[in-house]
């Protein structure tokens, strides 16, 4: 997989970030009095962060997620202020529509249609030309692979408006 | 009517932000004008959604597998560099 086209990374290249930028990450954290773990949790959603918009990124990849790491954690810390004074139940938390809602969506489509998921992962986030698709999922040619990918959107877009009673439903 | 395909295009296209900025005027007033057109782009718009929260979930998955391979072995200068912060 060529790292400069992938939003997924290859675990070489999550190896060597984790390598470089983790240490300051860590540092930060444990500055503010944080655990290993948050600085764990806190590492990953900032490297996913990162690996989504790296095309757009001109800075260094460690200054850039260490930045990204300090607003996510003083987001987190406003976050649990709000909640403490607020008194903000975790079911009122989790009844977000937008975050429930696809989250649901995924775990019924990983069920019934992985292939697609797999189809279209490929296709939109690791950017996969269709060459490459169609001998990773087994088609016969790349205009195969192109057809299937169109009649995936056509068969899951019906099946979330099939599974929709509003269109608040689709809104985050 | 567009052709399904033309359509499925066009809502791509649209949502990957790769129109021109007349077409994608043309086409947000096709949205507000076609009520079938709205439905079938927040629909697609959700499929973008849910592979996006499935590319999370793999590199989430990878994620912890690459911690779990540096912090495996704790006596590696990594790992003790890292877990000397957290030591009380």
């Amino acid at each position: 997989m060529e790292e400069s086209k992938v939003n997924v990374a290859s675990p070489v290249s999550l190896d060597t970030l984790y390598r470089r930028c983790f240490p300051s990450v860590a540092a930060f954290v444990s500055r503010m009095n944080g655990s290993f773990e948050d600085a764990r949790d806190i590492f990953h959603d900032a490297l996913i962060i990162y690996l989504e918009r790296k095309d757009e990124v001109h800075f260094s990849d460690e200054g850039y997620i260490l930045g990204i790491a300090k607003n996510l954690w003083y987001a987190r810390y406003e976050r649990e202020v709000k909640r403490m004074s607020s008194r903000l139940s975790r079911e009122e938390e989790q009844a977000d529509p937008g975050v429930v809602n696809t989250g649901r969506l995924l775990d019924v489509i990983s069920r019934s249609g992985k292939k697609c998921l797999e189809l279209l992962h490929a296709f939109y986030y690791r950017k996969d030309a269709f060459a490459k698709i169609t001998s990773d999922l087994g088609y016969s040619n790349e205009h195969s692979a192109a057809v299937q990918k169109f009649k995936c959107i056509l068969k899951l877009r019906s099946f979330i408006k099939s599974r929709s009673l509003s269109y608040e439903d689709f809104i985050d | 009517m567009k052709t399904s395909l033309t359509e499925t295009a066009s809502i791509e296209k649209y949502i990957l932000g790769q129109m021109e900025p007349g077409e994608e005027l043309l086409f947000q007033t096709e949205l507000i004008l076609d009520r079938r057109l709205r439905e079938n782009y927040y629909a697609q718009k959700k499929i973008h959604d849910v592979i996006k929260v499935y590319n999370r979930d793999k590199l989430k998955a990878q994620m912890m597998e690459v911690h779990h391979k540096l912090f495996a072995n704790t006596s590696t200068s990594f790992a003790r560099s890292i877990l000397h912060l957290f030591k009380q």
